[in-house]
């Protein structure tokens, strides 16, 4: 039985970026600490030996990493059961039309944000469909 | 009967002195006032040409003078009288001789027995006019014969079915470095390197088999001394003395090709540098400004703005770094079309220089 609640996720490279991130998070009154990664794998190893740590995980995660990249980690998430409890958002510094039309190809994806996310941007994510049971 | 107004200038070149009152009064039954020049022998009939040139406008001509005659008299005369037809004038014992005279050159011949005013007069008339025809004709074909020689485009003419050339012109000489009589030894093959003539052979097969008449081929050609080039060739179907063969403008594109190249690797480059500077840059970018919103929104302590103010630091150097990189890959590519040790991208420049040239 998975525990309640939500678990926030920030996956990617940049140590600056997650500083910001976790700050307008807290700000955003969304989550207090999120958990981070630099990179995909330890990412997946978590989600694989703790699906039940939350009733519903939201993943923002970097889509330009190296070795292992945003759409690495988003093939590999929609093998796994866990998929259904799971939002992702992806982060990208430059948005790519191309880009956009791949990210729109996955369930799991459920928007496409522009760096710097600001505090306005997280504050409206609690509104969504999906996460607003949280809030 | 009412007479010819017009002033003919003839020459009449005939020794015998009652021929010529005969000649005379003829004329002067038809025509008002013809102005006539006698000629007693072939060096007064050549003085008077020479004085009076081209406005002679017939020449009636006897067979046997004193100091000329025959076939010499004949092709003399022809000769001298380059704008005027020579009507020649024979008795019964020269008469086959008179069917020779028109393969010399002669306009036509009238036997003097069978002559009368209405002939002599009819004959001035009408050779005169082809003679006016036949000018008329030579002119029209040197003017073409020019468009063809003196195009400053490399064209020649070959034969379908043997490949051989058949004519080609001064520019197709002075390009591909062989002679006119060098070429007219050669097939169109000895132009190609040989792996290229399995391909050329089907291309001509295609066109004879659907009697193509227009078309455009970019194949490479071998100069003489074996340099290839890259050509456009059009050509047309052409019918050239009897035979079925092709008419081809060369366009040697060469240069043109190495061009479109250079820029088409420079677009490349361009665009590369133009993702990198909208992808790697916005990074360091998207952080300044998120690092920037913090300072301005949020409740930061004094050791947190410490680190933030690292941060924009860092992210101004990265981002400093990447605007060098973007300035250095542009200034290799000012590099390549400069003029350099390069020889390929000389010839760049120098085109470049000397702006455009007019395509054929």
């Amino acid at each position: 039985m998975p525990e309640k609640g939500l678990k926030t996720m920030i996956v990617d490279d940049d140590h600056m970026f997650i500083f910001i991130a976790k700050k307008m998070l807290e700000s955003a009154e969304f989550v207090k600490d999120p958990l981070t990664y630099a990179n995909g794998k330890t990412a997946l190893e978590y989600l694989e030996q703790n699906p039940d740590d939350a009733e519903h995980f939201v993943i923002f995660l970097d889509i330009n990493m190296p070795v292992f990249s945003g759409w690495d980690f988003l093939d590999r998430v929609c093998e796994m059961p866990l998929k259904d409890r799971i939002s992702v958002f992806m982060v990208t510094s430059s948005v790519n039309v191309s880009d956009k039309r791949r990210a729109a190809t996955y369930p799991v994806m459920k928007a496409f944000l522009e760096k710097p996310v600001g505090k306005e941007k997280y504050a409206s994510l609690k509104e969504m469909e999906e996460l607003r049971r949280f809030f | 009967m009412k007479l010819d107004q017009i002033p003919y200038i003839i020459l009449v070149i005939e020794d015998n002195p009652g021929d010529f009152v005969l000649i005379e009064d003829y004329l002067l039954g038809h025509i008002a006032s013809p102005e006539i020049l006698h000629a007693c022998s072939f060096n007064e009939a050549r003085d008077i040409l020479n004085e009076h040139g081209d406005r002679i406008q017939t020449i009636f001509l006897d067979l046997t003078l004193p100091d000329k005659s025959g076939e010499d008299l004949i092709t003399e005369v022809v000769r001298m009288a380059r704008k005027q037809p020579v009507i020649v004038l024979t008795g019964y014992t020269d008469a086959s001789f008179a069917i020779k005279s028109l393969t010399l050159g002669a306009s036509d011949y009238l036997l003097k027995d069978e002559m009368n005013a209405i002939t002599l007069y009819k004959s001035l008339i009408y050779n005169m006019e082809r003679k006016k025809s036949l000018m008329r004709l030579q002119e029209s074909e040197q003017r073409y014969s020019d468009l063809f020689h003196l195009s400053p485009q490399p064209m020649w003419v070959y034969d379908t079915e043997s490949l051989r050339f058949m004519d080609v012109n001064q520019a197709a000489e002075r390009h591909y470095g062989y002679t006119a009589a060098e070429f007219s030894e050669m097939t169109i093959d000895d132009i190609r390197p040989a792996m290229h003539l399995k391909e050329l052979h089907k291309l001509i097969r295609h066109i004879r088999k659907n009697n193509i008449d227009f078309s455009k081929v970019v194949s490479t050609h071998r100069k003489k001394d074996g340099t290839e080039i890259t050509v456009e060739a059009l050509t047309n179907r052409i019918e050239f003395k009897g035979i079925e063969a092709r008419i081809v403008l060369a366009n040697d594109i060469t240069e043109k090709i190495e061009y479109i190249k250079a820029i088409e690797e420079q677009n490349k480059k361009l665009r590369e540098i133009a993702w990198v500077q909208s992808h790697v840059v916005r990074a360091p970018l998207a952080r300044i400004m998120g690092l920037v919103s913090l300072i301005q929104d949020e409740a930061i302590g004094k050791d947190e703005l410490g680190v933030i103010l690292l941060y924009l630091k860092e992210s101004a150097h990265e981002m400093d770094e990447i605007v060098k990189d973007i300035v250095n890959k542009s200034h290799e590519l000012d590099f390549n079309t400069d003029e350099t040790d390069n020889p390929q991208s000389r010839t760049v420049s120098a085109d470049a220089q000397k702006g455009d040239t007019p395509d054929a």
